[in-house]
């Protein structure tokens, strides 16, 4: 059997008060993290995979938010923790890295110092100047930045991106967490570094058995490195599987629109780049039922009754989605042009 | 950071001929009157004209006028002619007065701008920002002349708190050089308060939102920590700006009301007088005298921008 998870999350709901009303930004995810697990959570902009991860570690509180359902690490629930707990743990046991590596650090501050500073920030003065300048001497070896000694004294604009993006890393894996959040780590890095800072995270994942949640809107970063996948829409989970139960049996329409949008270089090249029509709703003003429906070509009479989130294929009993059509059904109509696709609705295609 | 350091200096010497260049242009070359007239005073005898004449060289070309009033600058020769007293001596004389005047508000402003900046900026949105919002355009608002005059009304008449005016000098009684000014730096420092604190609570809002504290959050640092170390710390750079320019023009010239209403024989009040008594040489040595400060803390402040930013630093040295 699967071993009890370390990260588990129950009927999250994160909403934020807005002028325009009730912002509900995540409404009931679920999922369990396991060590050594590599969780993707994929969506457009404004999905809520941000917010979610936010939330594990206490960042989205404020006034103006409203944080429901569970939480738990280990057992402990996080969601009512109060903010001293949650200070403690951030970074502790569950590390953050970010999208921009350019903006993450403080420019004012030298990059082996701002370790220093996480570092101290829980284990207190039992650790001296020194002892805390070789860890980080370690950390950046761990990373893969060359010359670590002399480099820990450098500022972050004396950083390339990559560079940059692994000594972010290195930040995270200071304390050696049991969850390590990555929010977009490679987005704003260069292809080639891209590649690099993805092995990077296998690797250590592999080595540490760091559990990793991986925030991204690209399906490439996900095959490469994720063994879960979540697709969020509108804030909800659409579709949950295995890697490969995701990539060669998707069930959701809005999961084969992400896949159609796929260009391929073992297929011959597209005239125009398959895109999914439409804009993703309000959050301020969903639709009735599902989200999708308005850009969702096979919506049907069923469409305006909001499907769960259960498994609906006997042979995949983990695999769980959020769509009325039957499978036999999906399993036709994804297919477009002779891949997983979405169909370009009716008036497109008039045209 | 030396080289920096040496390049600023350069262009702070290079600056400062262009002001004396001006000044130049200004007193002696525009006004279309014998110069010598005008240097002389208002009930000058022709002697007295005609030796200023000679001692200034009006009948030399433009560049040796020049030459010759920046050897009496440096030499303490400018003297002011009706009395006869050396400029220079009069601002000697002013400076501890000023400078007692100037630095004390500065501390205060620096001090109590970015105490109540910081809350304001913490506290945003709530009661206690709102308060201070309000106590900032107040102070803001407020004009010297009025702001001085309802003090000594109330604090030295009324409740004869402080002393009424003047200046003790800090070598000779320490308690009474404080009495005495502290009514003077208040009055001086109520308006930079005020606009500093709201300087400040900006950026810091602005500063919240960068990436950078989501990361100092999200490594566990205590929310003082991350408002002291990270936001403030970033925030205090366009203040230490601002301080540098406010802090030389204060001491150029901006303290001249207090000083005339408070009675303070500092530079301004010797300025004031000079400009009610038309005597030129006073006022052409006080603006050097402000020139040079605006000009020096600016250099400072460069310097001082340079140690708290980095990549400034780095700007310098990859030309």
């Amino acid at each position: 059997m699967n071993p009890a998870p370390l990260l588990s999350v129950r009927d999250l709901e994160v909403g934020f008060a807005t002028e325009g009303g009730l912002l509900q930004a995540v409404d009931g995810v679920n999922f369990d993290l396991r060590a050594g697990e590599v969780l993707a959570i994929v969506g457009e902009s404004g999905s809520g995979k941000s917010v979610t991860a936010q939330t594990l570690i206490g960042l989205t509180r404020s006034k103006n938010s409203r944080i429901e359902g569970s939480v738990k690490l280990e057992g402990e629930e996080l969601i009512d923790a109060s903010d001293a707990t949650m200070r403690r743990l951030r970074g502790d046991r569950i590390a953050m890295i970010f999208q921009d590596p350019m903006t993450s650090f403080n420019p004012v501050y030298r990059l082996g110092n701002q370790i220093i500073e996480a570092i101290r920030a829980h284990k207190g003065e039992k650790l001296d100047k020194a002892q805390a300048r070789r860890r980080v001497v370690e950390l950046f070896d761990a990373v893969g930045i060359p010359d670590a000694e002399r480099r820990i004294d450098d500022y972050p604009h004396e950083f390339s991106g990559g560079m940059r993006q692994r000594a972010m890393i290195a930040m995270a894996l200071a304390l050696e967490p049991e969850v390590l959040i990555a929010d977009e780590p490679t987005t704003a890095l260069d292809v080639t570094i891209q590649a690099q800072i993805l092995h990077l995270l296998e690797d250590l994942n592999r080595e540490r058995g760091l559990a990793t949640i991986l925030i991204t809107h690209d399906l490439g970063v996900v095959a490469e490195v994720a063994d879960r996948v979540l697709v969020m829409y509108a804030g909800r989970i659409v579709e949950d599987g295995t890697l490969d139960e995701i990539f060669y049996d998707p069930q959701h329409p809005y999961t084969w629109g992400l896949m159609g949008s796929l260009t391929r270089l073992d297929r011959p090249r597209p005239h125009r780049l398959p895109q999914i029509a439409g804009s993703p709703p309000s959050l301020l003003d969903l639709p009735d039922g599902c989200s999708f429906r308005p850009r969702c070509p096979h919506e049907f009479s069923k469409c305006p009754q909001l499907p769960d989130l259960k498994a609906r294929l006997s042979e995949a009993p983990d695999h769980r989605d959020r769509c009325w059509l039957p499978a036999a059904e999906k399993r036709e109509k994804r297919q477009v042009e002779g891949q997983i696709g979405l169909e370009a609705p009716a008036e497109a295609r008039r045209v | 950071m030396l080289r920096f350091i040496v390049r600023r200096l350069v262009g702070m010497v290079f600056v400062l001929f262009i002001v004396s260049v001006l000044v130049f242009v200004i007193f002696n070359v525009i006004p279309n009157s014998p110069p010598a007239q005008r240097l002389a005073g208002k009930n000058a005898t022709p002697v007295l004209v005609k030796s200023i004449e000679e001692e200034w060289g009006f009948d030399e070309p433009l560049p040796v006028q020049y030459a010759t009033m920046m050897k009496k600058v440096f030499t303490g020769e400018l003297i002011q002619y009706s009395p006869r007293i050396p400029v220079n001596e009069q601002i000697e004389e002013g400076i501890p007065a000023t400078f007692s005047l100037s630095i004390g508000a500065g501390i205060i402003w620096l001090g109590f701008g970015l105490l109540l900046g910081y809350l304001s900026a913490v506290r945003a949105g709530g009661k206690l920002d709102k308060l201070l919002t309000v106590v900032a355009i107040a102070g803001i608002s407020i004009p010297v002349f009025l702001i001085a005059p309802v003090l000594i009304y109330f604090l030295t008449y009324k409740l004869e708190i402080f002393p009424n005016g003047g200046y003790v000098k800090l070598t000779s009684d320490p308690w009474e050089w404080l009495t005495h000014l502290i009514l003077p730096w208040f009055t001086l420092a109520v308006l930079s308060i005020g606009f500093y604190s709201r300087v400040l609570r900006s950026n810091m809002l602005d500063a919240m939102n960068e990436d950078y504290v989501r990361t100092a959050r999200a490594k566990g640092l205590s929310e003082r920590q991350v408002m002291t170390r990270h936001v403030l710390r970033n925030s205090l750079i366009p203040i230490i700006t601002l301080f540098g320019l406010d802090f030389g023009a204060t001491i150029a010239g901006t303290a001249i009301i207090t000083e005339v209403l408070y009675n303070i024989p500092g530079v301004g009040y010797y300025a004031a007088h000079a400009i009610s008594n038309l005597e030129l040489p006073p006022i052409m040595g006080v603006t050097l005298y402000g020139a040079f400060f605006v000009v020096f803390f600016n250099a400072v402040v460069d310097i001082g921008y340079a140690y708290l930013d980095p990549r400034v630093r780095l700007g310098a040295s990859a030309q």
